[in-house]
C-alpha cells in the first residue's frame, strides 16, 4: 500500500512538474499565438475579457 | 407581275431571316454559357488538396480555406473511432461478466499454503503503479472526451461538465509525462522475462489453465497470457505515447495531415487497449485468488506461484538452494 501510495505522489509530482515546464517555456497565452502586434491593445492578455475568462463572463 | 415579284421578293427574306435565325442560334447558346470551361470545386481540390489563400496573423493554418481531407477524419472520427472504443469496451466488459457467470472466480486448487515467495521487490511494483495509475486517469479522461458528451453532460448539466472535462484535459495532458517515463522503466524492468519462448505455445494452446479446473501449464514468471499484455502495453503504450506528443505539442514539425492521422490512431488504439487492461485488471483483482497480493505486498501464496508459474518457483527455488550452499561452504571454511 505504501509503494502505491508513493507511486501516486511521484505520478502527481512528476505531472506537476511537467505543467510548470511547459506553462513556463512553451505554452502562448491565446493572444500571442494567434494574432500580431498591431491586432493586440495596450495591456496584451489583460484588457478586454481579461485573464480570467471563466469570471469574464459574470 | 407586280405583285408576283414582291411574292418572290417576301418568300426571299423570309428565307434569309430564317437562314440569319439558325446560324444564331448555336452562338447564342455559346455566349449564355461563360462558366462552362471555369475549374469545379471537385477538379481544384483533386489538384490541389486544399484551397489557402494569404494571411498576416501569426498562425498561418489559418490561411486554410477548405482541406477535403478534414471530412474524412471527421468522419472517422464521429463514426469509426466511437464505435472501435464503444465495441471493445462494452464487448469486453461483457465478455468478463460471462467469463465470471460460467468459470467464476479462479481459486488456488490446492488451497492457500502458510508461506509467501517474493514475486515483484518494491521498485517494480511501484513502477507497475506509477505506469498504471497514470493509464487509468488517461483512460478515464480519454473518454471523456469521446464519450462524456453522450453520458456525463446529460447527468452532471453543462456547467459541472465543463469544469470536470477541463480538470480531465489537463490531467490527461500532464500525467502523459509520468505514464511515458513509468512505460520506459516498465520496459527496462521487465523486457528480459517477456522475450517469446516455445513454453508459451503450450499455455495458450492449454488455454492458460483459465478454461478446465485443476490443469494448471509450466510457466515462468510470467506466462503466455501476462506476455501478451506486456507487449501490448509497451508497443501500444510507445505509439499512445508517440501520437500523444503529436496533439500535446500541435503543429510543431507537423501538418494538419500528421495531426489528423496521429490523432485518429491515438483515438482508436486506445479504446482497444483499454479493453486489453480491463481483462488484465479482471484476472489480478477480483478473477483469480491470490493474484493481487503480487502487486500489492509483493509476495504471493507458494502454492499460488506453483500452479500458475510452476517453472519460475523451480528456478527461486534453486537459486536459494545455490545460495544456502554457498553460505554453507563459506561457513565451514
Amino acid at each position: 500500500m505504501r509503494i502505491f501510495l508513493l507511486a501516486l505522489v511521484v505520478a502527481a509530482a512528476l505531472a506537476g512538474i511537467a505543467a510548470s515546464v511547459l506553462d513556463s517555456s512553451y505554452q502562448k497565452q491565446a493572444y500571442q499565438a494567434f494574432s500580431t502586434g498591431g491586432a493586440r491593445v495596450g495591456d496584451a492578455g489583460n484588457n478586454l475579457v481579461g485573464k480570467d475568462w471563466p469570471s469574464a463572463r459574470h | 407581275m407586280t405583285d408576283r415579284n414582291s411574292n418572290w421578293r417576301n418568300l426571299a427574306l423570309a428565307l434569309l431571316g430564317l437562314a440569319i435565325i439558325t446560324v444564331a442560334q448555336p452562338i447564342q447558346a455559346q455566349t449564355v454559357t461563360p462558366t462552362a470551361s471555369a475549374a469545379k470545386e471537385e477538379q481544384l481540390l483533386s489538384t490541389m488538396k486544399q484551397i489557402d489563400g494569404r494571411i498576416s496573423i501569426p498562425d498561418q493554418k489559418a490561411s486554410v480555406l477548405m482541406q477535403p481531407a478534414g471530412q474524412e477524419w471527421r468522419k472517422v472520427h464521429n463514426t469509426t473511432m466511437f464505435w472501435v472504443g464503444a465495441v471493445s469496451i462494452l464487448g469486453m466488459m461483457l465478455a468478463l461478466t460471462l467469463f465470471y457467470t460460467i468459470r467464476g472466480r479462479i481459486m488456488i486448487d490446492s488451497g492457500p499454503s502458510d508461506r509467501t515467495i517474493l514475486r515483484f521487490n518494491g521498485f517494480e511494483r511501484f513502477v507497475h503503479w506509477l505506469t498504471a495509475s497514470c493509464f487509468i486517469v488517461l483512460a478515464l479522461s480519454g473518454l471523456n472526451v469521446s464519450f462524456g458528451k453522450y453520458l456525463l453532460l446529460p447527468l452532471l448539466g453543462a456547467d459541472s461538465f465543463s469544469a470536470l472535462s477541463q480538470l480531465a484535459k489537463y490531467a490527461h495532458n500532464f500525467l502523459a509525462f509520468p505514464f511515458i517515463i513509468g512505460l520506459v522503466f516498465m520496459f527496462l524492468v521487465w523486457v528480459k522475462d517477456n522475450i517469446p519462448e516455445g513454453g508459451d505455445l503450450d499455455w495458450l494452446k492449454a488455454g492458460g489453465g483459465l478454461v478446465g479446473k485443476g490443469h494448471h501449464p509450466p510457466a515462468k514468471k510470467f506466462n503466455a497470457g501476462q506476455k501478451i499484455i506486456f507487449w501490448v502495453v509497451i508497443g501500444g503504450g510507445t505509439v499512445l505515447s508517440v501520437t500523444g506528443l503529436i496533439l500535446l505539442f500541435p503543429f510543431s514539425g507537423t501538418v494538419m495531415a500528421d495531426m489528423q492521422l496521429g490523432q485518429t490512431i491515438h483515438g482508436i488504439l486506445s479504446g482497444l487497449i483499454i479493453a486489453v487492461m480491463m481483462a488484465h485488471i479482471y484476472i489480478g483483482s477480483v478473477g483469480m485468488e491470490g493474484a493481487i497480493d503480487a502487486m500489492n505486498t509483493g509476495e504471493v501464496d507458494l502454492n499460488w506461484a506453483r500452479e500458475h508459474h510452476s517453472l519460475w518457483v523451480e528456478e527461486v527455488e534453486a537459486q536459494e538452494r545455490e545460495a544456502d550452499h554457498k553460505a554453507k561452504s563459506v561457513a565451514a571454511e
